[in-house]
């Protein structure tokens, strides 16, 4: 049986990446008054040959303690599930713009490493980037005004719209944390 | 106003790195050359009559490269002189700039049409550099108007995000059929369409270079300012400018022959002379 | 005089307190000082030293800042001085002349260090801000960095921590190109050596390379002018914050990677983009001063952040300064006074300028290059200001937290550590029956620390900045022009084989030499100076310090023996690094493993040589005697399981009038291309030759065994057959191949025979491609370009993935 597992990993030092994206957001896209801060966070979706979730999450727990083939621990730290939703732990004030690589996100390399220590289970591991958005207003589903302002900061459209993703070379998903998760499409 | 040589400005956003060479490279084809910074006085911009984005890491590729310097100010300065028939030429970093802002392809102006994803590679990932063959498609762009459709140069890359890649569909076909593919990866003798590492980065159909459909603003990932002089050229390239370099070695001709990035900057002068006797010619 | 510390100031207690009482207390506040070195503190400063205090005498104390076990041993070995060293060791980067261009004097600053602990722990971060580190040792002489080289060790990638160290390898790699492509600086080479002595130890080290004009070098102290004029001390890039806080201590002890970092301070952050920036904007900084005619100090923060850096600055004058830690621009509220004192926050200069200066020294970088809001709040501050008494004095929140004599901070400490020999002897080695010298080729071409290290090297940007002239992969050195308009070459190499280390340290060091002297020979280039990074075990093993002693012994008598080419004086050692403690709790050290860069001169950059042969019909010279000494060589690794055999000695002579001879024949333009002898013999060295020629029209090699040898100095007289063939294929014994067109043949034998070295016509060239040898003990044997290709080209990619 295929499980899934969702490893999530951020950096403990500080997160130059989602600094600078912050900043552009705030101040070159001029969006300080809706956006008030932006972490980032690799998830991988890992898919394990398991007899259940439990020993799933086992076998990834096995990976983490014995390579750094998805996180170091001496800059990492890292959170798993096995019933993953993009919104999970978010805070009401956030919302989660999930932004995968349309070709190139899966890691063979990642695969591999877990099968030359021996553990076979892991099948397939693919990557993307959580960012998570706190709002300076919480969402609420029914704000017309919330879609838009997302594609605003998720999608790049076109000049000076648009951050996190491009939609020629990436996909990107949103997650609220009221449970609810769309695509963003251009 | 015949006689005035072209000035060129070199824009340093935060993070290039490529901007000295650059301006050397523009120099070299009898060009002047400043380098102006991002923040800089707006109405020195338009004093200049062309532009190149250098290479470089702005903001060091975070978020994706380029997605950051395509919402500074200056973009939208730039997008006035392209409308205006200034060349710009966005080189790698630069490239990746003029994707994220919509200035190349520009079928639409300022709509995101494509971007530079992550290179594809057998069996590695990350940065990768080597020198490409390059067969030139469209020799009218202000990156190839001394050239000839077909001819074959070469020229260095060095990126980690150089794929082209849209989902519009069509768009590819109908920027062959536009011209607007100016430079496609290719084989020593200009076999099409070669696989890795002669199309270093798994782009689309092995594209190189892209410009708007007037061939003005051009975004290209290989390095010309890399390849000015034959000094620059490595002995064991294969192709006609390995030759060229191999029969000059140990003479000074290598330090002061100019490489075939040369033609690149050559065309950019000859684009604008073009440009400013048309428009004499209408005064 | 006597300062009273005020109430609030922590001290710590030592004078008077028993050493078990005392120890405790020590480890409490994070000190790694023995009890002794406490209480010399106290006896310095006349009292208990305050929490301040004794941090910055822990870190200036630690062996990584104070070479407390090294100095006396590096003094009295290594050549230093020479004509043409303008700095030799004792600031942040060595500065040798390079060229006189139109009057001005341009100058080769060099820096090298090791960035071995942290790269173990974190790859990625260890290995990117070790090449922030000693870029900013460059840049801080007033330099441009015009490239940078990485000398890296890694583990068995196939033994028991193979997976470790497969991750490493990645890790630092990947480090090494997000950091230095960014900040643009052309990666001029390296190289890499696998074995499992570095299982739990990696070595990276890097060395940097500046050109800066004489007259426009920047010490690292603060200028006479002070004695007269207002100074102020500056403190420029990003805000400090607790990174690093203690990193010299670490570096300074043996390796425990199971107490994993946990705070999240402990990984250093490297930042080329900042790094770039400050770069860039310096540069106008610099110009500034030049353009106003005023002295400026200037000096980059490593090892023990402000304090370290700003004490330096002080002592090199016999000045003083008065440092206010609360004007520190920090990343978070609330931090100890000697956490701002000590931490290792990367991406950070100090500046001491005249007091009318400072204003515009901060608008250049806050406001033009806009750091503050493009990097995170990093930006200038004035912090502190010169003062006449040579007093190092911090303050914080208005209370005096350090006050002690400026050279008492910098002096450092230093013991004359045990020494003791190995115990151990080599036994003359024997290789296995049967061998057949095809396949032994092939299996050589494909070990991992012979084949190809283009998996790695196609990361690294070697192009930026539009200097060079010969890239990784294509001759034996790095070659750069880095004057633009100027024909001047600067070429460069770092070798250090670290099998040499595990038989003879002394051998170790001067092979180092000796092969990074060729090296740059080989690409025609004049040695003008050399570097070192001794990378070995814990210094409190006596065995470990008798290798280390006898390495810059080696280093030391290879310099003054082969010499400089013109003068004959010593090449000198302008800078160097000790890195101890590259031992893992376990106990097992690294080999002793002695790294040395050298740096040449081209007269004439298009003079130069590459190794890839470039036409068919010419002739191929051996220069330099094989030997059937085969210990440490790449054969004996590959078929002779772990015999521990005697290595080629280094005649410094016969090493000399080689360097000599092929210098004046590249400068003659006499030779097509040029390789040197190292890892897998000649043999080896024939196969790059052909598989470096072009492409689309590949030459290839034949070549006679017999002629590899001379009758009266040949191989060993004992071997025969086979065995004697493969001695003279593979002896790694120093030398080199010359590709020769016939005209220029006569020539080229009246500067051999001038020089007196010894030479061997062994073959000629053939266009398309291919390796033959002939006059062979067995078999004459030849392989295509195709079969050497596919082992030397995949035989250590699996590995560097």
């Amino acid at each position: 049986m295929i499980e899934r597992v969702v490893l999530t990993v951020a950096l403990k030092v500080t997160d130059n990446e989602a600094l600078s994206a912050l900043e552009a957001l705030q101040t070159k896209m001029g969006m300080a008054d809706s956006i008030v801060d932006l972490a980032r966070e690799v998830q991988w979706e890992l898919d394990v040959e398991a007899d259940s979730p439990e020993s799933a999450l086992r076998v990834i727990a096995r990976i983490v303690e014995r390579t750094n083939v998805f996180l170091n621990p001496n800059k990492h730290r890292s959170t798993m599930a096995s019933v993953p939703h993009g919104y999970d732990g978010l805070d009401d004030d956030e919302v989660a713009i999930l932004v995968t690589d349309r070709d190139g996100a899966e890691s063979m390399a990642a695969v591999a490493a877990a099968s030359r220590i021996g553990i076979t289970g892991l099948k397939k591991a693919s990557r993307r980037i959580r960012w998570r958005v706190r709002l300076a207003e919480a969402p609420s589903p029914g704000d017309p005004g919330l879609l838009p302002l997302i594609k605003r900061i998720g999608v790049a459209s076109d000049r000076g719209t648009g951050l996190l993703s491009n939609p020629h070379s990436q996909t990107a998903f949103v997650a609220f944390p009221w449970g609810d998760e769309k695509p963003l499409d251009a | 106003m015949m006689e005035s040589r072209a000035r060129i400005a070199v824009i340093r956003f935060p993070g290039v790195n490529c901007e000295d060479e650059t301006k050397r490279a523009v120099e070299s084809q009898g060009m002047d050359c400043d380098i102006l910074m991002w923040n800089g006085p707006r109405e020195r911009l338009a004093e200049y009559d062309g532009y190149i984005l250098p290479g470089g890491f702005t903001y060091q590729d975070r978020v994706r490269a380029g997605a950051i310097a395509a919402k500074d100010g200056i973009v939208d300065l730039l997008f006035d002189e392209a409308e205006a028939g200034k060349p710009i030429i966005g080189i790698c970093n630069g490239a990746q700039i003029l994707l994220e802002s919509g200035m190349v392809p520009g079928i639409t102006p300022g709509k995101v049409e494509m971007g530079l994803a992550r290179n594809i590679m057998p069996d590695r990932d990350g940065y990768y550099t080597r020198w490409t063959h390059l067969r030139i498609e469209s020799d009218t762009s202000c990156v190839t108007c001394v050239m000839t459709n077909h001819d074959v140069t070469s020229i260095p890359t060095a990126h980690a995000e150089g794929r082209f890649v849209t989902i519009d569909e069509g768009l590819i076909d109908r920027l062959f059929e536009n011209g607007q593919v100016v430079m496609t990866y290719s084989g020593v003798k200009g076999e099409a369409e070669p696989a890795f590492p002669l199309n270093p980065n798994g782009s689309t159909r092995g594209i190189a270079a892209v410009s708007n459909p007037s061939g003005n603003v051009v975004a290209m990932m290989p390095h010309p300012e890399r390849a000015a002089w034959l000094s620059q050229v490595p002995e064991s390239l294969s192709g006609r400018w390995g030759a060229e370099r191999r029969g000059a070695a140990g003479s000074r001709r290598v330090l002061t022959e100019p490489g075939p990035g040369g033609e690149i900057f050559k065309s950019l002068g000859a684009f604008i002379t073009e440009r400013l006797r048309g428009r004499g010619g209408e005064a | 005089m006597n300062v009273v510390v005020p109430a609030p100031v922590s001290i710590i207690k030592v004078l008077g307190v028993a050493d078990d009482e005392l120890l405790p207390r020590l480890a409490e506040a994070g000190l790694t000082f023995t009890a002794d070195e406490a209480r010399r503190v106290a006896d310095l400063l006349g009292r208990d030293p305050t929490v301040v205090e004794a941090n910055i005498f822990n870190t200036m104390w630690s062996e990584h800042c104070s070479y407390k076990s090294s100095r006396k041993v590096l003094g009295e070995y290594l050549p230093t001085e020479g004509v043409g060293v303008v700095l030799g060791p004792g600031e942040d980067a060595g500065i040798v002349r390079l060229a006189t261009v139109n009057g001005k004097s341009y100058c080769i600053a060099i820096a090298h260090e090791s960035h071995n602990h942290p790269s173990q722990v974190v790859p990625n971060e260890g290995a990117a801000t070790g090449i922030g580190g000693i870029v900013r040792d460059v840049y801080c002489m007033g330099a441009d960095v015009i490239g940078v080289l990485d000398p890296l060790r890694f583990g068995d990638p196939t033994g028991k921590n193979a997976e470790r160290t497969k991750e490493i390898v990645h890790g630092v790699v990947e480090g090494i190109w997000q950091y230095g492509n960014a900040l643009g600086v052309p990666n001029l080479g390296g190289d890499v050596y696998f074995d499992s002595s570095f299982d739990e130890n990696c070595l990276v080290n890097v060395v940097a390379l500046g050109l800066v004009v004489e007259d426009e070098i920047i010490r690292s102290r603060i200028p006479v002018e002070a004695r007269d004029t207002d100074y102020d001390v500056i403190l420029v890039g990003k805000p400090t914050d607790p990174s690093g806080f203690g990193g010299a201590t670490f570096a300074s002890r043996v390796l425990d990677e199971e107490r994993a970092l946990d705070d999240k301070y402990a990984v250093q952050v490297p930042d080329p983009f900042l790094k770039r920036m400050l770069a860039v904007a310096t540069r106008d900084v610099l110009k500034l001063a030049r353009d106003k005619g005023v002295a400026i100090g200037f000096k980059d923060l490593g090892a023990g952040g402000i304090a370290c850096a700003t004490s330096e600055l002080g002592a090199a004058a016999g000045l003083g300064v008065r440092i206010d830690l609360s004007k520190v621009i920090v990343a978070e509220d609330d931090l100890k006074p000697e956490v701002i004192a000590c931490s290792e926050t990367q991406e950070r200069y100090s500046f001491v300028v005249p007091r009318e200066l400072s204003p515009e020294v901060l608008r250049i970088y806050n406001e033009v290059f806009d750091l503050p809001e493009i990097c995170h709040g990093s930006g200038a501050s004035v912090i502190g200001e010169v003062i006449q008494e040579a007093r190092f004095i911090l303050e914080h929140e208005g209370a005096v937290v350090c006050d002690a004599r400026t050279e008492e901070i910098t002096a450092g400490i230093c013991y004359v550590r045990e020494s003791r020999p190995r115990e151990f002897t080599p036994k003359e080695c024997v290789l296995p029956d049967g061998l057949d010298a095809r396949g032994v080729l092939l299996k050589v071409l494909g070990a991992v620390n012979v084949a190809s290290r283009e998996h790695i090297y196609r990361h690294y940007d070697s192009e930026v900045k539009g200097s060079t002239v010969v890239r990784p992969g294509e001759a034996d050195a790095g070659v750069i022009a880095p004057i633009p308009g100027v024909g001047v070459g600067v070429a460069v190499a770092c070798d250090g084989n670290p099998f040499y280390g595990a038989v003879d340290s002394y051998q170790a060091g001067a092979v180092a030499v000796a092969e990074s002297v060729r090296n740059v020979a080989a690409v025609g280039a004049h040695p003008i100076a050399l570097t070192d990074c001794l990378n070995f075990g814990n210094p409190e093993v006596p065995e470990v310090v008798h290798d280390f002693v006898e390495a810059v012994r080696g280093i030391g008598d290879a310099a003054r023996g082969i010499g400089l080419k013109d003068s004959g004086e010593p090449i000198p050692v302008v800078p160097g690094n000790v890195s101890f403690y590259n031992q893992s709790s376990g106990g097992s050290a690294v080999l002793p493993s002695p790294i040395v860069c050298c740096v040449g001169r081209l007269v004439d950059v298009s003079r130069h040589l590459t190794m890839g042969l470039k036409a068919g019909g010419n002739s191929i010279y051996l220069l330099g005697r094989r030997t059937a000494k085969l210990g440490a060589s790449a054969l004996l690794r590959t078929v002779g399981g772990d015999q521990v055999a005697p290595v080629p000695e280094v005649d410094f002579d016969d090493e000399r009038r080689m360097m000599v001879a092929v210098t004046d024949i590249a400068e003659s333009g006499l030779a097509a291309s040029c390789h040197d002898i190292s890892d897998g013999g000649v043999a080896v060295a024939l196969a790059e030759m052909v598989l470096s020629s072009p492409e689309d029209d590949p030459v290839g090699a034949r070549v006679s065994v017999q002629r590899l040898s001379a009758a009266e100095t040949g191989a060993s007289g004992a071997a025969s057959g086979t065995t004697h063939d493969l001695e003279l294929l593979f002896s790694e014994a120093g030398g080199y191949l010359l590709e020769v067109a016939i005209g220029h043949e006569e020539r080229l034998l009246n500067i051999l025979e001038d020089r007196g070295v010894w030479y061997s016509r062994i073959g000629t060239t053939v266009a398309g491609g291919g390796l033959s040898f002939t006059e062979t003990a067995d078999r004459d044997f030849s392989l295509s370009a195709k079969e050497l290709a596919r082992p030397w080209t995949d035989g250590a990619t699996e590995v560097m993935r």
